[in-house]
């Protein structure tokens, strides 16, 4: 008798225990789903392309990415193509890029704007990432040989 | 009993305080380190690439004979070197943004000893080390060769 009270003790505390543990695992989980553990939104706004081609200025607004780059690279070049994603499940599409091929002369600015961007958490007042690669070509050279760069901005999407 | 329990709950206290700033603060560190090494990247492989230029600019405008011997410390993320056309200097790059390029144009014909075409391969002074690389006047000074020393 005195072996099943011990037992149904030690029973009762481990269902206590469980019933804990399951009540912190849902807490968790609760403050995941609502983003308490997304510690990017206190990481700055940033865009990161090489220097050879300077980002200036950036922003997401509306449904548009919009980006000046300054052409560091002591050569007139003619842009070919741009493509834009980002690392999402549903990633980043932009229904209209930027007219190309565009001619930019050497040590200008140029502006860039992606518009009809969806998916990728492409949202107002969300922060997300867009993967920007760019090719490019000298006409100077013979054939015209295409090179790729990439850039990379993370910004939050903002009111039209 | 109460006491023990104050201590134990008190303690726990600490741990998840201490937690709740280390975490968020070693990913806020982590993405800052992240940038910045492909900040330095960027920086090393534009300093690199002006070198060999500038520097096959002086061996031709030294003239025939001439040479020189320079020596550079290459980053590992560059994965290949090639010069396309005798006028474009290109780096393969990867950082965490992805496989990119960074091109110099040089004013005067470079080349190298290994050319299939309009691509001459630099592949042997790429991946990360000191590298000694040889800038010589070549056929009758009209070119410079670049290749490993």
């Amino acid at each position: 008798m005195h072996k099943k009270l011990k037992s149904q003790a030690a029973l009762e505390f481990l269902t206590t225990y469980a019933w804990a543990f399951l009540v912190i695992l849902v807490t968790i989980e609760a403050l995941y789903y609502f983003g308490a553990f997304d510690f990017s939104k206190f990481l700055p706004q940033r865009c990161l392309f090489p220097s050879q081609f300077e980002c200036i200025d950036y922003s997401f607004v509306g449904d548009q990415v919009r980006l000046r780059l300054a052409n560091n690279l002591g050569e007139n070049i003619r842009v070919t193509s741009f493509s834009i994603t980002n690392d999402a499940v549903n990633p980043l599409g932009c229904s209209s890029l930027p007219a190309s091929p565009i001619d930019w002369a050497r040590d200008t600015e140029q502006d860039f704007v992606f518009s009809g961007c969806q998916d990728g958490v492409f949202l107002v007042g969300e922060r997300t990432e867009a993967k920007i690669t760019m090719t490019y070509c000298s006409p100077l050279t013979a054939g015209c040989p295409e090179h790729t760069v990439n850039g990379k901005i993370t910004a939050v999407v903002i009111k039209p | 009993m109460n006491a023990k329990s104050q201590s134990a709950l008190e303690y726990l206290m600490i741990i998840a305080l201490t937690l709740g700033i280390m975490v968020p603060t070693a990913y806020i560190f982590f993405q800052y380190s992240t940038e910045s090494n492909t900040k330095i990247l960027d920086s090393q492989i534009n300093q690199i690439g002006r070198s060999i230029i500038d520097t096959a600019e002086t061996v031709y405008f030294s003239g025939q004979n001439s040479k020189i011997v320079l020596q550079l410390n290459m980053p590992e993320s560059v994965n290949d070197i090639n010069i396309i056309n005798n006028r474009e200097l290109v780096f393969n790059v990867a950082t965490d943004i992805g496989e990119g390029e960074a091109v110099f144009f040089s004013s005067i014909n470079i080349t190298s000893s290994d050319c299939q075409g309009s691509i001459c391969s630099l592949a042997e002074i790429a991946g990360s080390g000191l590298k000694k690389i040889k800038f010589q006047s070549y056929n009758n000074g009209n070119q410079v060769l670049i290749s490993r020393s």
